[in-house]
Formats: structure tokens, sequence, C-alpha cells
């Protein structure tokens, strides 16, 4: 098996960097190089990852069979439409769009150009959810009845932070993960969804970082809590954690808790060090397993229905009321 | 496809046969068990046949798994290496570091292949924390705890005779005394204690003090001394120049399942340990190349083990290569 070229397009997202030393190392792709809307900091990506840097966006696309997409989410849009047409598929960071006319105009433009776009939902490539969607779906424990989940971290360093790139805070960056992961879990829609933002955690930021959602996943009640909230000295990035409340027991998962602890003589507060399969790389492979067989994959429409719940969300706070996302207003 | 044969089909036979299960380069072919019951028992769930000889395994098989009492393993061996086929041994090597000695002789003469059952060193805790050690996170290593037990086990009663298993050092702390060899190299003194070496152990519980000669010290802790039913647990503390590391199985729970009567936790991964350390194997049948864990590793690891063994009868110190 010929393994597939493979270009990153932008290395603005701190993903990118996990991605690129996947990509330049596993057995399904062929990393081809970078192109960065912003040359200095697509330089110095390159530099520190041993990758070649092209100055023009042609002289790559036209070498790849495939592309990663890690823009600030604003720029998804115009990277993605660029993109479409030249190449097989596209895997598109989280979030999809920030907002829902976005993310319908670049699903329609890669449709007429007949390149799949796919978005970027690694939650649900961890062996933790697998389990946790596989007993769910035998319904050894029953229906589910309520959900509680949080996916908090610490703030995000950058452009996360200025709304003009990425269209807003904790809510823009965290919502999507869990709204993925219980959308492909259950098989259900969300219908409703009402946000309570709480006091500003971080001052002097633009964007909100404290927010609890509280939504109807069908007839399931589920709150997500997406802040940023974790101090600097957390010894991890954060958590996706999620209690399933079922007929007949309770499942709880904490996905990314496979962890050594390592305490250093130089620092002040402990590091977890994450010893679990790695999600990323699991997510990579299965697209390149999607592109090339057609399996199973998170396409643009996951990333459109998660968008509209983050967009809904939004709307909710500015109403101040519960907004409904799928069906008919009450 | 890699056709397999298992000898044993106890606790941890059903192990190997369930990770037989999950690999799509290998099938479980047949099963041997001096118990007829056993083997069909697994036979049925795995959809093998029950073989009506050992000898017969070793003849049709392409691969052997022999997961039967540590001090029974001589006659099986014998038979096995006279087809040269390979095989995995579950850990410890042998009872005895003389009969540890044969298998080593007869494994160099036929050229088998041939790895034992060290399947810590599958574990991805345990694999993550070396590879911290050997790109100097934590700098020199300078001193090593671990824990690993719970209750005795109840599901055989050759663990309750010393004679047969070697009781919680021979049959627990080998898993960690191999690892730390494999993290720290060459061990030069060992001072071990242990509670009882009967032939009916009820319960147990050792240490097995370890001097490396890069100077660095293991405090080996393994038990049968909990009260039945409760929990296998395992944990290490590592102390270096530039910090620590721990771990402990009972911090993190990254999956639980709360359920009338049969609620439980797991740590969910793609393989388990024990079916990366099959596909380890197979993988060395398949390309013909040396195996993960060799059967040196396993004969210094059981050298070892037995030094301690000896310290724990004596209550002294134990020299390695007999410089007492």
């Amino acid at each position: 098996m010929s393994k597939m070229t493979v270009g990153l397009i932008s290395s603005a997202h701190v993903h990118a960097d996990s991605y690129v030393e996947i990509l330049k190392s596993c057995d399904a792709f062929h990393f081809i190089g970078v192109w960065d809307d912003d040359q200095n900091r697509g330089k110095r990506f390159c530099n520190l990852h041993g990758v070649d840097y092209f100055d023009r966006f042609e002289d790559l696309i036209s070498t790849c069979e495939c592309v990663v997409v890690t823009s600030e989410n604003v720029k998804h849009k115009e990277h993605i439409i660029k993109c479409a047409g030249k190449v097989k598929g596209i895997l598109c960071e989280k979030p999809l769009a920030p907002t829902i006319d976005d993310a319908q105009k670049m699903i329609e433009v890669c449709a007429k150009q007949g390149t799949n776009l796919c978005t970027a939902f690694p939650v649900r490539f961890h062996p933790v959810s697998k389990r946790v969607k596989e007993i769910v779906v035998s319904k050894e424990l029953g229906e589910i009845k309520m959900i509680i989940s949080t996916n908090r971290g610490k703030v995000p360093p950058g452009w996360f932070t200025s709304p003009e790139l990425s269209g807003g805070g904790a809510i823009m960056d965290h919502v999507v993960h869990v709204v993925d992961f219980l959308r492909w879990s259950t098989g259900k829609e969300f219908r409703t969804v009402r946000t309570s933002l709480g006091r500003q955690i971080n001052k002097g930021l633009q964007v909100e970082d404290c927010a609890i959602l509280e939504l109807k996943l069908e007839e399931i009640p589920v709150t997500l809590d997406c802040s940023w909230g974790m101090p600097v000295s957390y010894p991890y990035w954060g958590e996706v954690k999620i209690r399933l409340i079922l007929e007949k027991g309770v499942i709880e998962a904490d996905v990314f808790s496979q962890n050594i602890v390592f305490r250093s003589n130089e620092s002040h507060h402990e590091e977890w060090i994450n010893y679990g399969d790695n999600a990323d790389e699991v997510m990579l492979l299965s697209f390149a397993d999607f592109i090339r067989y057609g399996t199973d994959f998170p396409t643009a429409k996951d990333g459109l229905e998660a968008t509209r719940v983050v967009e809904k969300a939004y709307e909710s706070v500015k109403l101040n009321r519960e907004v409904v996302i799928h069906g008919e207003e009450r | 496809m890699v056709k397999v044969g298992l000898i044993g089909a106890g606790f941890i036979g059903q192990v190997h046969a369930r990770s037989l299960s999950k690999l799509s380069e290998a099938s479980l072919e047949m099963v041997y068990d001096i118990n007829v019951k056993s083997s069909q028992r697994i036979a049925k769930e795995y959809k093998a046949r029950v073989a009506d000889s050992f000898e017969t395994i070793i003849k049709r098989c392409d691969a052997i798994v022999l997961a039967v009492p540590t001090d029974v393993r001589h006659t099986y061996l014998e038979k096995a290496f006279k087809t040269g086929k390979p095989i995995l041994c579950e850990k410890p090597l042998a009872r005895t570091v003389e009969e540890g000695e044969w298998i080593l002789r007869n494994v160099k003469s036929t050229h088998c292949i041939f790895t034992v059952g060290h399947v810590v060193r599958f574990f991805p805790e345990y694999v993550n924390i070396r590879n911290q050690v050997l790109k100097g996170k934590v700098g020199d290593v300078c001193e090593v705890r671990s824990f690993r037990g719970g209750p005795l086990p109840d599901w055989s009663s050759w663990f309750k005779s010393f004679k047969r298993s070697g009781g919680s050092i021979l049959d627990l702390a080998i898993h960690d005394i191999d690892f730390w060899i494999w993290v720290l190299g060459k061990v030069k003194k060992v001072s071990a204690r242990s509670l009882d070496r009967s032939e009916n152990i009820t319960k147990d519980h050792c240490y097995v003090l370890l001097s490396f000669e890069n100077g660095a010290l293991a405090h080996i802790e393994a038990t049968w001394a909990y009260p039945p039913n409760s929990p296998f647990r395992t944990s290490v503390e590592l102390t270096g120049s530039k910090g620590s590391i721990s771990f402990n199985s009972t911090d993190f729970s990254p999956l639980s399942v709360h359920i009338e009567e049969k609620s439980f936790t797991e740590s969910p991964a793609y393989l388990d340990p024990y079916a990366k350390m099959m596909k380890s194997f197979v993988n060395s049948v398949i390309k013909n190349s040396e195996p993960e864990v060799t059967v040196e590793d396993a004969f210094r690891s059981l050298e070892i083990a037995c030094l301690a063994l000896k310290s724990a009868q004596k209550e002294s110190e134990c020299l390695v290569e007999g410089k007492v």
C-alpha cells in the first residue's frame, strides 16, 4: 500500500503540533509540508518539527492527495474553499466553522467540487469513548435518563481569545467535543439549549470563559460545562468527563485520565503524562481509511451539527432564554 | 495465519485464548488441559478444538502457548523442544534456577523462538515510565518502590503450595523484578523476606530489596495478604535526581460502570496488554525474529527472584553471582 500524500494548511491551532508529529511518522501518510498565511509562524513551526515550509499554497496543494486544515476558526471557510476540488479529502480542525452559515457554505462548495470534507473530532476515537458507546448501544443498562458532562481546560494561548479570529471563547472552543461524542454514541440529535454564563474567571479576556449549557438530547436532560477554568498549576491540559445516568446503572468516563504523575525539582506543580492510546493518531489513521475505503468517519455534517449547537448556545446568551436547535418552537 | 495451540486452560490460559481472538494474524487452533472440562469450556467459547493429548498440539500447531503451573513445565517443554516450534511460556520461566538453565540451554541448542509472559513490559503505564527514564526526564534514578497484589488467588489451588508456585516472590514480585531490571540494568545485591513458604499458604506478603550496579535501590512489595474480594492493585514510585514519577492503579478511573452486583472499572485500550504481548509473540513467529522478551531476560529475572527466595529463607542478604 502506497502512502497517502498529505499537507498541513496553517499552523495556527495548538493541535497542529500533535497532528504533524503523527503525520510525518505514521505508515499511512507521506507528509509533504506546511503552508501558512502567516509566513513567520509557519517557518517557525516547520523548524520546530523538521518539516518543509511552502511559500506558495499552489505548490503544496498540487502535490497533496489530502490536507489537514488547522487555521484560526474564522479562516476555515476561506481555506477550505481554497482547497476544494484540488484534493480528495480535507480534515478540518474543530469547530468546523464559527457559524452555521460558514459551515453550510463550506459543505456546499466541497460537495460541488467533489472533495470529502471531514471534521476533526478526536474524542470519539479514544478507546474509553468506544467502550462507553458499546455499553450504551448494548442496552444492558437500559435507556439513558440524564447526562452530566464537563470539558474544562486552561485558557488557550494566542488567537483563541481574540473574537475576530476565534469567533468566541470557551463555548466556541469546547462545546463541540462532547456534543459530537453524545450525538455519535446515542444516535440522537440535540433539541434545545439554554446557556448560563458565570463570572469571568480570567480577568481581561475579550471572550467568555465560564459557561454551563443545559441541553435536551431528544428527551434526555444534559448539562455541559465548557469553562476555561483550570488554573495554570493544574497538572494536565484539562478534562473530558461524562456521567451517564441510565435506567439500570451509571457509567462514568474520564476520557483522558490514563496518566502517570511527574513532579519536577524545577517546578512547583505536578505534571500528568498520558499513557493511553493516542486519540489523535487513531483519528488520523481512520481519516486515511475513510479516504481510501470510505469507512466511518466524522463528516462535515457532524461538524455542522456541532456548530449548530454552538451558534444556538450563543443565541441563548443573547436572548437570555432556551433556544430550539432542532424541531418546533414550543 | 499462525495456528496456535494452548496447553493449560486455567485462569491465564483463558486470558491467552481471549488475546488470540483479538488478533487477525493468529487463531486458537487447539486446547489441551489435564482437566478436560476446562479445555472444553475454552474450546467452546473460542471455537477451537479440544486436543486429546498435548503431543497432538505440539505436532499439529504452528506455535505453542504453555500456561501450566510453574513446576510442571518440564514434561511439556521436553517434547516441544524436539520440534523446534515457537513457544510462549508463562512467567516465571521456571520454579528453580536449574530448571531455568535447562530451558535456556534447550532454547539455544534448538534455536526455537521462545518468549516468556512478562506482561508488565506491555502495560502502557509501565512502558511510559521506562520511556521517561530513558529520555532523562527524571535524571539519575536513585530509588524506586513498587507494589503489586491483593487477595490470595482463589481460582486454582497450586499457588498455595510454595514448592509449586514459589509464593508471592516467585509468582508476583517477579513481575517487578523483571520490570526494574529492564529499566535499571544489572542487580548487585538482593535482600528479601516473605511470610509464608509452606505447602498451604493462606496469606503471604513479601518485600524484595534490590541494589543495582548503577547505584539505584528498588523496594518491591508483592502481596497475597488482603481479604478476599479486595481489588488487585499496582503502584510505582520512582525518585530521580531531577524529579519523581508515580503511578497508582486506583488513582484514576478512566471508565467505571455501576450496575447492581456487577460494578466494574476498566482502563480501555485498543489492545490490552495481554493481547499486545500475544501480538508481539505472533509477530516474531511470522517474521522469524527474536522476541521482545528473550529467554535470557526471563532467566535473569528468575535468577534474581530465586536469590530473593534464598535471602528470605536465610534471612540474610545475597550477592549476585555467588559473591556472598
